[in-house]
């Protein structure tokens, strides 16, 4: 990739689209220099990934044209765009797990051997070192994708983008299943692609990641594009306000909750090797948080109080009644819900009816244990809908026709149908627009109005204390902090996070100084 | 709208394929005798296929279908041939009332220590022990038996017992009692039901041997089921290597019941042969199959779990869906009806063929496939399945109206099935982009 790039790369100009009668882009033009990272913002079901698709050809829309480098380009098909050197990266990415990085990357442009129909495997191994030596990217060709990290995937597919020459790449969401080291490292690439004259289009919701990588900004609303400018002159806020059209005053909704007496107890609670001795408490009203890195074991603590995990020892007790809990039947007739961290993969059955999703885990506490009544249910589906408003064209529609966030607002009004007591909510904002976010948030609060537990997992530190009354901090398997979040600091949650202090003597004294709950002293056994 | 054109899709060819045919041959193939011929052949493999329906929507595949057939015919004819020798019983004599009894404290003493060592669930502990207490009573009886009759016998009684004791936990289960002593309960209900079972019920049963004959073949079935669905569940195997297994494993029992010899019941005509007005018994049997299994697919919580977890099965368990124990309950349905089949594809050749059924699981799955079923799960409905059936069915009765070979019969039908599979997909494909 020698050759520099000046001026425009990509310019789109005029694009409308329309699925049957739903205008899903008008009139929208969109420009990105050459060398540049350009930000591509919206709400979910902006247009984003329309607009997306028909520059990699899956699309072909209504009207509009496409120049790449001044050429102008009518794409049926997404082999035309790979050839012209637009690349796709999906959230959820194209990788054959079974093979290797080389493989991968050369997959259906493998170079030929000597033989006919014989592909050269160390040709394929060499070009990629090649590549990625090139790039400054640290990946063994020859390992197996199955293997490697979220992280290293990722830059696999940005090798497999290169090795087919790629001008144009574009990330949809690449970091919604990263570690904060991992999107560290995944800035330090897309800089890298940046420098050597690529345009990379950056879709996103994570708006600080936006300030922090991107030049320029485009944010996309119902269809249209509302703005685009250069970075250094925007700030979150005002993004949030072209995304949404109207002021975000107060981002996080007030709470102003009276905080009941102890609802919630588990003791002592380990499964597997993955969590040990985790013991906390949550009261009525309160929403607490957890926090913690990738892999320090929240997501099993959900699990093991869920009965989807067989736990090892320790009691979950629910208002003052010891549960046994073997399986989420268990958990969920004793009145706990789980919003699971995959709401594609454990969530939701994409196929079916929305209103079958709704009412799955409460047949028999609508009054429907054996028989189903298809209108009543529709009926109670719809009003719970209502009730969230959740945007879908009939209770009958598919899953599938929904977007993220009113996908996730779907499994809340799934728990709130199965009267759940004790809810647990595993990163419900991940892969939602900022409208739903807030709506999800303000949906929070609701519920512990109402009274009902809630633990509420999340990465984002920001809604964390935006929304947690105490924060709890998983590390390695273990709870390390229990911290009221008035008294507390994003510093200091993250410290606890990452720091570990059988590693780190010098720090091991900050659980003195904060007065949490950790099981240090038997760590440094 | 376009879901509507989907679903009729089928429906039109079907509706295609007879109009072409009795145009070319109004003289033979468009008759009543003709047309109730198909009907009577299609019931058999409508019956399994609607059993197929509900395994392939929910993500799994039955491939012992075709053996199941054959071994529930044999097993229902051998006690029709059979029975009346093999059940005339010892009385229920003073002994083993003792033994019985014995066996039965040393079972709840055995029940405790499952409970409280092993953490088995009160059905679990109370039909282990029952399995004590008939090993026992059999015991003591088996000498006056022979080796056949002993493990049906035994078969009947415990599962008969196990059965009953099931409702009679669900039922218990409303009193709250403690874990034992409703496994006790369960266990004292079971014990007393197959005492009950072995000597009054089957005494009774005895002289109607047809009428035992076709519950043993239904109840074979339901057991191949259980069979299926638990090692599905339990050893988390893939429902294709599973019934990969059993479908040697029951064309082999029913090969080594009569050394690979049919039992014939030339009484045996009712099922097949039976007409009620101008309708055959199998087209009512057939029908009323239908009309239940459209039901529970459409208005029942099995039916609905049914899809959930074809459709995503990680999903459903995480909403509390007992995967494992409606797998089950969804291949002890399609036993179920594979028994009634049976019967059914007895009584039409009043004979039990040992060899009946094979590569049939090819022809059930080709026409739930045609009805528009996914075997990737999820989707499919009983209306296609029936379809798909009736299409097969004309176009082989057509070919055979038409003079064409059985061998050139195989050409046509699996050109059938790719089309049929390629339009369903287009049209799938194409409702999908008008969504987005």
């Amino acid at each position: 990739m020698t050759v520099t790039h000046t001026g425009v790369a990509l310019q789109m100009t005029g694009i409308s689209k329309s699925f049957g009668p739903v205008q899903a882009l008008s009139d929208v033009s969109f420009t990105v220099r050459a060398g540049t990272v350009h930000a591509l913002v919206g709400e979910n079901g902006a247009g984003k990934s329309t607009l997306m698709n028909i520059l990699a050809g899956v699309y072909s829309p209504d009207s509009g044209s496409i120049e790449i480098h001044g050429k102008g380009y009518a794409f049926d098909k997404p082999e035309e765009a790979l050839a012209v050197g637009v690349s796709m990266i999906y959230q959820d990415l194209d990788l054959a797990e079974h093979l290797t990085v080389a493989e991968n990357v050369f997959l259906g442009n493998e170079p030929g051997g000597i033989l006919p129909f014989v592909v050269d495997y160390g040709q394929m191994v060499k070009r990629t070192a090649e590549l990625a030596k090139n790039f400054n990217f640290d990946i063994d060709p020859t390992a197996v994708v199955s293997e490697l990290s979220t992280g290293n995937c990722q830059v696999a597919e940005i090798i497999k983008a290169l090795a087919r020459s790629a001008l144009i790449i574009v990330m949809d969401e690449p970091t919604s299943s990263l570690s904060e080291t991992e999107v560290k490292r995944l800035f330090e690439v897309v800089r890298t692609l940046r420098d050597r004259g690529l345009s990379v289009v950056y879709i996103s919701h994570r708006l600080e990641e936006i300030i922090g990588l991107a030049d320029d900004v485009t944010v996309l609303r119902d269809g249209r594009v509302v703005h685009s400018e250069s970075v250094t002159k925007l700030d979150i806020l005002q993004i949030v306000r072209y995304m949404v059209g109207r002021e975000l005053t107060e981002f996080f909704p007030a709470r102003d909750v009276e905080i009941g007496k102890e609802r919630v107890n588990v003791d002592n609670l380990s499964s597997g090797s993955r969590i040990r001795d985790v013991s906390f408490s949550i009261r009525a009203g309160e929403i607490v948080g957890m926090a913690g890195l990738v892999g320090a074991g929240r997501t099993e603590v959900a699990r093991a109080i869920f009965g989807v995990d067989k736990r090892a020892t320790g009691s979950v007790v629910l208002d003052g009644e010891e549960l046994s809990i073997n399986s989420p039947s268990d958990a969920i007739s004793c009145g706990i819900a789980l919003l699971t961290e995959d709401r594609k993969r454990t969530g939701l059955c994409l196929g079916l009816a929305c209103s079958w999703n709704v009412t799955l885990a409460s047949l028999d506490m609508i009054g429907m244990k054996h028989i189903i009544n298809p209108a009543k249910e529709n009926k109670i589906a719809g009003d719970v809908g209502a009730q969230l408003s959740i945007k879908w064209l009939s209770p009958e529609a598919p899953v599938d026709s929904l977007s993220g966030g009113n996908q996730q607002k779907l499994l809340v009004a799934r728990w709130l149908l199965a009267k759940a007591k004790f809810m647990i909510f595993d990163e419900p904002t991940r892969g939602i627009d900022v409208g739903a976010k807030k709506e999800v948030y303000t949906l929070l609060n609701k519920l512990a109005e109402e009274g009902k537990a809630i633990l509420f997992i999340s990465s984002e530190l920001g809604e964390l204390f935006g929304i947690a009354d105490r924060i709890l901090v998983m590390r390695r398997g273990r709870l390390v902090g229990n911290l009221k979040t008035s008294q507390t600091t994003q510093e200091e949650v993250m410290h606890l996070a990452a720091v570990d202090p059988v590693r780190d003597f010098t720090l091991t004294g900050v659980k003195n100084v904060t007065g949490v709950i950790s099981n240090g002293a038997e760590e440094t056994k | 709208m376009n879901k509507l054109v989907r679903q009729l899709l089928p429906f039109g060819s079907l509706v295609l394929v007879i109009c072409i045919l009795s145009s070319l041959r109004p003289d033979t193939f468009l008759t009543g005798d003709n047309f109730w011929n198909v009907m009577r052949r299609s019931s058999v493999n409508g019956i399994i296929a609607i059993g197929m329906t509900s395994i392939i929507i929910s993500a799994g595949i039955d491939l012992s279908v075709g053996s199941m057939l054959a071994l529930c015919g044999m097993a229902g004819a051998f006690m029709m041939v059979k029975g009346c020798e093999l059940m005339v019983f010892p009385a229920m004599t003073v002994g083993r009332i003792a033994v019985a009894l014995a066996a039965a404290v040393f079972s709840l003493l055995l029940v405790r220590i499952q409970m409280t060592k092993w953490k088995f669930s009160p059905f679990l502990a109370a039909s282990l022990a029952l399995f004590l207490v008939v090993l026992a009573d059999m015991g003591m009886v088996r000498r006056t038996m022979g080796f056949y009759p002993f493990i049906i016998s035994a078969i009947i009684g415990i599962g008969g017992a196990v059965i009953f004791g099931f409702l009679a936990q669900a039922i218990l289960k409303g009193f709250k009692l403690p874990p034992f002593i409703l496994a006790g309960a369960v266990f004292l209900l079971m014990a007393c039901f197959y005492m009950a079972l072995i000597t009054k019920g089957i005494a009774l049963l005895t002289p109607y041997p047809m009428l035992f004959g076709t519950i043993i073949g239904i109840v074979a079935g339901i057991y191949c089921g259980l069979l299926n669905g638990a090692l599905i569940t339990k050893l988390k195997l893939q429902p294709f290597i599973v019934t990969l297994g059993t479908m040697s494993i029951f064309r082999g029992i029913s090969l080594v019941m009569n050394s690979g010899q049919p039992y014939n019941v030339p009484l045996y005509k009712y099922l097949g042969e039976g007409e009620v007005g101008i309708i055959p018994i199998s087209v009512i049997i057939f029908a009323g199959v239908v009309g239940v299994a459209s039901f529970c697919l459409r208005y029942t919580r099995l039916g609905r779990y049914t899809y959930a977890i074809g459709s995503n099965r990680q999903a459903a368990f995480h909403a509390g869906v007992n995967v494992e124990r409606y797998l089950i309950y969804i291949y002890m349905f399609t036993g179920l009806l594979v028994g009634i089949a049976a019967m059914i594809a007895t009584s039409r050749t009043v004979s039990a063929q040992p060899t009946a059924g094979i590569a049939l699981e090819l022809d059930i799955i080709a026409a739930v496939v045609i009805g528009g079923a996914s075997l990737a799960g999820g989707r499919g409905s009983i209306t296609g399945t029936i379809t798909g059936t009736l299409l097969i069915s004309f176009l082989r009765n057509g070919c055979t109206h038409l003079g064409i070979s059985t061998d050139w019969q195989y050409i046509v039908i699996g050109a059938v099935i790719v089309l049929a599979v390629t339009v369903d997909q287009l049209a799938q494909t194409k409702t999908r982009e008008l969504q987005k």
